[in-house]
């Protein structure tokens, strides 16, 4: 088991929801995992925007991202579906294609950097599914939870599962469990594996249409009793916790991995930056 | 994608067509303002100094140390953008 990783920030969790970095930092260090800094890293760039508008500059952009973990000799990790979504296919295409590679690194040289293609991309909860584990996880664990969670998954943790080999795409697990090793109760409800509504650019065009993919999945996480919806990415975070200040009556707290892993590890509740949430915890 | 029973890459389809139609000048302009925010601070999304309140109340350093805070990152960022002519196609299309 590798015990460092570079931490990829993005953008939505240090600008909107630090909570998420906070109790990523402090999880990690609680298990003994060392997370280096990667200095000057700027956005992933984000799949379902920069990508739509350009895919050079996209790939260029998450190749100096990627640069800047291999020239520290370490994979990166981040914590949210979105960066991992940019940083894991932008890395296959330089992996797999030596034109785009050349191509990528006729730019980064202008900057001074080149980029081998030799680190491997991580989602912080793949990492901690198969690098750390869920009995190892187990231990960890000051504070069992009670709660009934309703997990939500995302589109660009699991898919396209063809290069990313992580879990069934349509019946995964992985959350579940991870969820479940604090001691609460993961439950199953309709169209779990639909998309929040954010992604895509669809939030920044088109909220509206958001907004009612959102309702969908709030009603059927509603109708199943969850005291709260879990995510790993602080894009879909934000598009639930936001999006109900205009979908009044559902009132259901949204919390990332990250954070109730630090419930569960005794972490103190100020920390995780809940109360900054637009639906809050009672809980 | 997952589930096309012609293993056709829907989600590949649509980048090629989006970029497309963006070097066609047909862009939203809620798209063109994260464009701007790319090249004016390395991030979709703003940066406020509200925030940097809400970050330090919870220990952490009151700026990441990305693009935001970070001169050299971001003027490599920029860089990096210009080269593959980011700018000249978020003004209008056709790079």
């Amino acid at each position: 088991m590798a015990n460092k990783y570079a931490l990829f920030l993005g953008c939505v969790a240090p600008y909107r929801y630090p909570g998420i970095e906070k109790a990523t930092r402090e999880v990690f260090k609680v298990m003994g995992v060392e997370l280096v800094e990667l200095q000057g890293a700027g956005c992933c760039p984000a799949p379902g925007v920069i990508r739509s508008f350009d895919q050079t500059t996209w790939l260029a952009l998450a190749a100096r991202n990627l640069a800047l973990a291999e020239k520290q000799g370490v994979d990166i990790m981040t914590i949210c579906n979105g960066c991992f979504g940019s940083l894991f296919e932008a890395n296959h295409v330089l992996q797999h294609d030596p034109e785009k590679l050349k191509e990528v690194n006729h730019v980064l040289a202008k900057v001074g950097m080149n980029y081998n293609g030799s680190i491997h991309v991580r989602h912080f909860a793949e990492v901690l599914y198969k690098d750390i584990g869920i009995e190892k996880i187990k231990s960890f664990v000051k504070n069992p939870l009670d709660y009934k969670i309703a997990v939500h998954y995302g589109c660009h943790f699991i898919k396209p599962s063809r290069i990313k080999h992580l879990d069934d795409p349509e019946r995964p697990k992985i959350l579940d469990e991870l969820v479940e090793a604090t001691g609460a109760k993961s439950l199953n409800y309709k169209d779990k594996i639909m998309c929040c509504g954010a992604g895509g650019g669809v939030r920044s065009r088109n909220s509206a249409t958001a907004l009612k993919m959102t309702e969908e999945k709030l009603k059927n996480v509603k109708k199943v009793g969850a005291q709260m919806m879990l995510d790993v990415c602080p894009f879909c975070h934000l598009q639930y916790d936001r999006s109900q200040r205009d979908l009044p009556g559902y009132d259901i707290p949204v919390i990332h991995l990250s954070q109730l892993y630090g419930m569960a590890f005794g972490m103190p509740r100020e920390q995780l930056g809940l109360e900054a949430h637009e639906v809050k915890f009672k809980l | 994608m997952e589930r096309c029973p012609r293993n056709v890459e829907i989600t590949d389809l649509i980048f090629i067509m989006r970029n497309i139609a963006v070097k066609e000048g047909y862009m939203s302009e809620q798209h063109k303002k994260i464009a701007e925010n790319m090249l004016a601070i390395g991030s979709t999304i703003p940066f406020s100094d509200e925030m940097k309140k809400v970050r330090t109340n919870m220990g952490l350093p009151a700026e990441p140390p990305t693009t935001v805070s970070d001169k050299k990152g971001m003027a490599e960022f920029r860089k990096v953008m210009e080269e593959c002519g980011f700018d000249k196609l978020m003004k209008g299309g056709k790079k």
